[in-house]
């Protein structure tokens, strides 16, 4: 079954249709939180409530974009709610270090992981959504322009800007 | 930077299951409350401008014992019905 059979059966109150649509995105806006927030607990409890908000509002949702698309917004909106409510968002680094990793290699893939998203959260906010969303999520340009209301010269600065000092703080 | 992507931070156990199932129950129950809450309101305006419009009607047209009785019992009745209600949480049944 498509995404627009079942967001047409989710909007109907269909919740086999909603569970269905959700299970297969919010895998998806998890990733894109971690690597906003660079907090893995802060990303579970983001994503968790704008799922929430998302199971209310699906009525709302008259699919002009894609259901992912519309999932990042609400977890973006939750997460400058949050933001402004907290101020900082400290990263907790225990729960960086629980995460398994067996062997050498996978020691060595642990340390850049943790740098690679601790270099993220160097980045401003629009920049790393800009290069987070194209880099990892396959965006273009355009779409991009479109999520943050500005010109496309300003996305593709932002994202080259980004890639530039991530080339500079990785090497 | 590819160690972020979504395939390895599941691979790495970095993304947990989240019981979709039991958001959506969650979400029903939020919208259950709220569609009761709307109804008492709905319920209550109802009543009090009910109640109101019949004194305005009396006052115009006069009214004998048997109307303002029946109307006490009208009031009395709606009230214990309003009142159940908004205890019930807003069940009918």
């Amino acid at each position: 079954m498509g995404e627009e059979e079942l967001l047409n059966k989710a909007r109907d109150g269909d919740k086999w249709a909603l569970n269905i649509l959700i299970q297969n995105n919010y895998k998806s806006l998890y990733g894109f939180l971690i690597k906003l927030t660079g907090d893995i607990d802060l990303a579970e409890d983001i994503t968790q409530e704008a799922l929430l908000k998302v199971s209310l509002n699906i009525n709302k949702f008259r699919g002009e974009c894609k259901f992912i698309t519309y999932l990042i917004q609400i977890g973006l909106n939750v997460y400058k709610n949050h933001v402004r409510k907290k101020k900082v968002v400290i990263v907790n680094e225990e729960q960086l270090h629980n995460i398994n990793y067996n062997g050498e290699s996978h020691m060595v893939n642990s340390i850049e992981f943790k740098e690679a998203l601790k270099h993220l959260q160097d980045m401003p906010y629009e920049k790393r959504v800009s290069f987070i969303l194209k880099h990892y999520y396959g965006y273009s340009i355009e779409e991009i322009s479109k999520f943050f209301n500005v010109a496309e010269g300003t996305t593709k600065s932002r994202i080259h800007n980004t890639i530039k000092k991530l080339r500079e703080l990785m090497s | 930077m590819d160690l972020l992507d979504d395939r390895n931070l599941e691979e790495l156990g970095v993304i947990k299951e989240i019981d979709t199932l039991e958001i959506i129950r969650k979400a029903n129950e939020i919208k259950e409350k709220k569609d009761r809450k709307v109804m008492i309101i709905f319920l209550s305006i109802a009543t009090v401008f009910s109640m109101i419009t019949q004194v305005v009607f009396f006052r115009f047209f006069g009214v004998n014992k048997i109307q303002l009785i029946a109307m006490a019992i009208y009031m009395m009745v709606m009230c214990v019905v309003l009142g159940l209600f908004c205890v019930r949480g807003g069940e009918i049944v």
